[in-house]
């Protein structure tokens, strides 16, 4: 009875051990793939920024709004909030 | 045993000995040779087998103006290079990449031939295309990522943000004085692979040499654009050679907006025919030089401002002490000073709204050039203002030591010295500021990669220059530069009161060492509010075409930027306006003053309290706001009963009455147009 259980325990031990190992090596995989993706979102919001970046910039938008038919506010159009 | 047989026995027992030390040799030998002979090899080798290495590309920092929009980001991008030696269908390889590279095969087939281990055919193109050159997988064929400097603006800012070398280097500009903080360095991430060579853990990237930073600059990127562009219009209709312009915030130092025109855009791509070291993506130095600190120029008559400044501080004359003009010409030891306009007796006052040579002379025969220098050495002409570039020029300011009468009296109207926009802008805006003497600076803050704040840069004084009384009295004297009576009406800005001096000085032509009669310096240099500073202007003109005259090419560059940036800053309009209509009203009401050209100083609050200098009249409240009406109003201690909302368009009893007969006034709001 007794080496029938120490049979099973050490199947058992030898059976995580080989599962945590096989886990350990795909959580490795895992790990390498996210910090892969990671860099590469990183890198595409820097682009996306720089993209929204050139959008907004005084230019571009000065060319948006003269096509819409936008003017220069005169001074006495404009009002200020408090 | 026999003498034979125990020989035979020893002689078998050496040969197995031999046996063994020679196998023991071998083993040693062998392991000699592993361990200690092939170990860098096969330790490569080995790591090799289970290990990968991503190079990752050195990484910049990025520029961002004071709200904390792009101005310059580095971005990855990646590289084609060729190790000709492995290709050996060179011909074939040149024409496919010439397809996806943009580039003419028979230029790649040139990089191919050479006897070269690694050449780079094309450098920082976008991901997408080495991708399609990747799939073809050609022989010999190889890429590496590096970082690219994108500038979101194009042109805003070019000459200031400078240029970045391929290397990653900052050449011109704050790239290249703040290098240390925003260059990084080229990193390497380890991998451990698998038999199939998929990587299945990554080392943390290592500790950089060296960090980067972030810089987030003073510069306001809408006020720079305004001020490039309104810069581009004045050029272009002058046909002028170039021309600055510098907005500052007198109160800290901060630059808003620091232009040059023509505009220079550091990201253009331009492939040089050859390597050029005077030449950056088709620029010449001309077009990346950044002028406002860089160059210098005979100030000519601006420099009058700072005399009468220097004068009223020392004591020596009000704005008010009467001088003889001369009627247009003075002699000053053999030569003859000459005024524009001939000028009989003129206020000390009036010499610098009229821009009279002669009376600037005569101010500073009273004050004494010793006096003048030390004034002009505190303003800090001659000297660089220290702000954070490189290449800021000095100026130059003549020692009275030896100097003859002709150029102490040059110097008192701005000739013979020279001064950079950025050491004439500080002046003023010592002025502006009550007589505080302030540092420029282009950097606000440093922050760490992830936008944390590591370093903060705040307002210097450098020294006091003159004392708060002075500087009000010389603003106030400076106001009516830019009215009808000055020299500068182009530069007024409705709603606003405006501060300034106009400059119009002969530049020295190189050629025969005398002042040209064809090439100017043509500017303004000014603050707005006057009361209340929020911006010095500075617009430069060089060598404008037809008119030429500071009042007429540059003053409307700083009625432009300065309007616009007054409202971007939400500064209230001012009272101004209601004060300029109440004057012309009183006149209409008593025809008979007439205008002498003389300046009155009269306390600003009264000004702002709406009361006409010849009396106390309803001032007009079309315009301004409730807030605006109710404030002006409660000076004036008479009851108001308002209607609707919006901007003031009606009042009863009409403005212009005296107040001796109004008790109560009604007024009538609508919202704006």
């Amino acid at each position: 009875m007794l080496i029938v259980f120490l049979l099973i325990l050490f199947m058992s031990s030898s059976i995580g051990y080989v599962w945590s190992n096989y886990e350990g090596t795909q959580i490795g995989f895992d790990l390498s793939r996210l910090q892969d993706d990671e860099r590469a979102l990183l890198e595409l919001n820097k682009k996306l920024k720089v993209e929204l970046a050139t959008l907004k910039s005084p230019r571009n938008l000065e060319a948006a709004a003269r096509s819409l038919g936008l003017k220069d506010a005169a001074p006495e159009q404009i009002v200020f909030l408090p | 045993m026999k003498v034979n047989e125990k020989k035979w026995i020893r002689f078998r027992i050496y040969i197995v000995a031999v046996f063994f030390l020679f196998a023991l040799s071998t083993v040693l030998s062998r392991a000699v040779q592993l361990q200690i002979i092939d170990k860098e090899r096969l330790q490569k080798m080995a790591r090799d087998g289970y290990r990968k290495v991503v190079p990752l590309p050195p990484k910049r920092g990025s520029i961002m103006d004071r709200d904390g929009h792009e101005l310059a980001v580095s971005l990855e991008v990646g590289s084609v290079y060729a190790e000709p030696r492995r290709i050996e269908d060179k011909v074939g390889t040149a024409r496919q990449l010439a397809l996806h590279l943009d580039m003419p095969a028979g230029n790649i087939l040139k990089l191919l031939k050479k006897d070269r281990g690694f050449v780079y055919i094309k450098r920082k193109i976008p991901s997408d295309k080495i991708e399609n050159i990747s799939q073809l997988r050609l022989q010999g064929i190889g890429f590496t990522k590096e970082t690219k400097r994108f500038f979101p603006g194009k042109e805003i800012a070019g000459q200031l943000l400078g240029i970045v070398g391929d290397e990653n280097q900052g050449l011109e500009g704050l790239e290249k004085r703040y290098d240390d903080l925003l260059r990084g360095e080229a990193q390497v991430l380890v991998q451990m692979k698998d038999a199939v060579g998929r990587p299945f853990l990554t080392s943390k990237p290592p500790e950089e040499k060296r960090d980067t930073h972030n810089l987030i600059l003073t510069i306001d990127k809408d006020t720079q654009y305004k001020a490039e562009q309104a810069l581009e219009k004045a050029v272009t209709k002058a046909k002028a050679k170039s021309g600055q312009c510098l907005v500052m915030n007198p109160e800290t130092g901060e630059i808003l907006a620091m232009a040059t025109a023509q505009g220079f855009n550091p990201a253009t791509e331009t492939i040089a025919p050859a390597f050029n070291p005077n030449i950056f993506r088709g620029y010449k130095p001309d077009a990346w030089r950044n002028r406002v600190i860089a160059d210098t120029f005979e100030p000519g008559s601006i420099i009058k401002a700072f005399l009468l400044a220097a004068a009223i501080d020392a004591h020596v004359v009000t704005p008010n002490t009467k001088f003889n003009c001369e009627n247009g010409e003075y002699r000053v030891a053999n030569r003859i000073i000459p005024d524009t306009k001939k000028y009989g007796i003129l206020t000390a006052a009036d010499i610098v709204v009229v821009s009279s040579n002669i009376g600037a002379v005569k101010i500073g025969n009273e004050l004494g050039y010793e006096n003048f220098y030390e004034y002009m050495c505190k303003f800090g002409f001659g000297q660089r203002t220290g702000i954070d570039l490189i290449g800021e020029r000095d100026g130059l300011i003549k020692n009275p030591e030896g100097l003859g009468p002709v150029e102490r009296a040059n110097a008192y109207f701005g000739h013979g010295m020279t001064t950079s926009s950025i050491q004439l802008a500080t002046a003023m805006a010592a002025i502006a500021n009550g007589g505080r003497l302030m540092k420029p600076y282009l950097v606000k803050a440093v922050t760490d990669e992830a936008g944390k704040i590591i370093k903060e840069y705040h307002p210097q004084v450098v020294r006091r220059v003159l004392s708060p009384d002075t500087a009000k009295t010389v603003s106030r004297v400076l106001e009516d530069v830019a009215t009808e009576r000055g020299t500068a009406r182009h530069a007024a800005i409705d709603g606003y009161r405006v501060a300034g001096k106009t400059s119009t000085a002969q530049k020295v032509d190189p050629e025969t060492g005398r002042y040209s009669k064809r090439n100017y310096v043509s500017m303004f240099t000014g603050f707005v509010p006057a009361n209340r500073p929020k911006l010095v202007i500075l617009a430069m003109i060089d060598e404008p075409r037809g008119g030429y005259y500071g009042g007429v090419v540059a003053a409307p560059v700083f009625k432009d930027v300065g309007q616009w940036a007054l409202a971007n800053l939400r500064v209230q309009p001012q009272l101004i306006l209601a004060e300029n209509d109440t004057v012309s009203n009183s006149k209409k009401v008593s025809p008979g003053k007439k205008k002498e050209p003389v300046t009155e100083f009269k306390d600003v609050k009264e000004a702002d309290a709406g009361k006409n200098r010849d009396g106390d009249i309803l001032p007009d409240f079309r315009g301004l706001t409730m807030r605006e009406v109710l404030k002006n109003i409660s000076a004036l201690g008479i009851n108001i009963t308002f209607e609707g909302s919006g901007r003031a368009y009606e009042q009863e009893p009409e403005p212009g009455v005296s107040l001796d007969n109004v008790t109560s006034v009604k007024v009538s709001f609508r919202p704006p147009a």
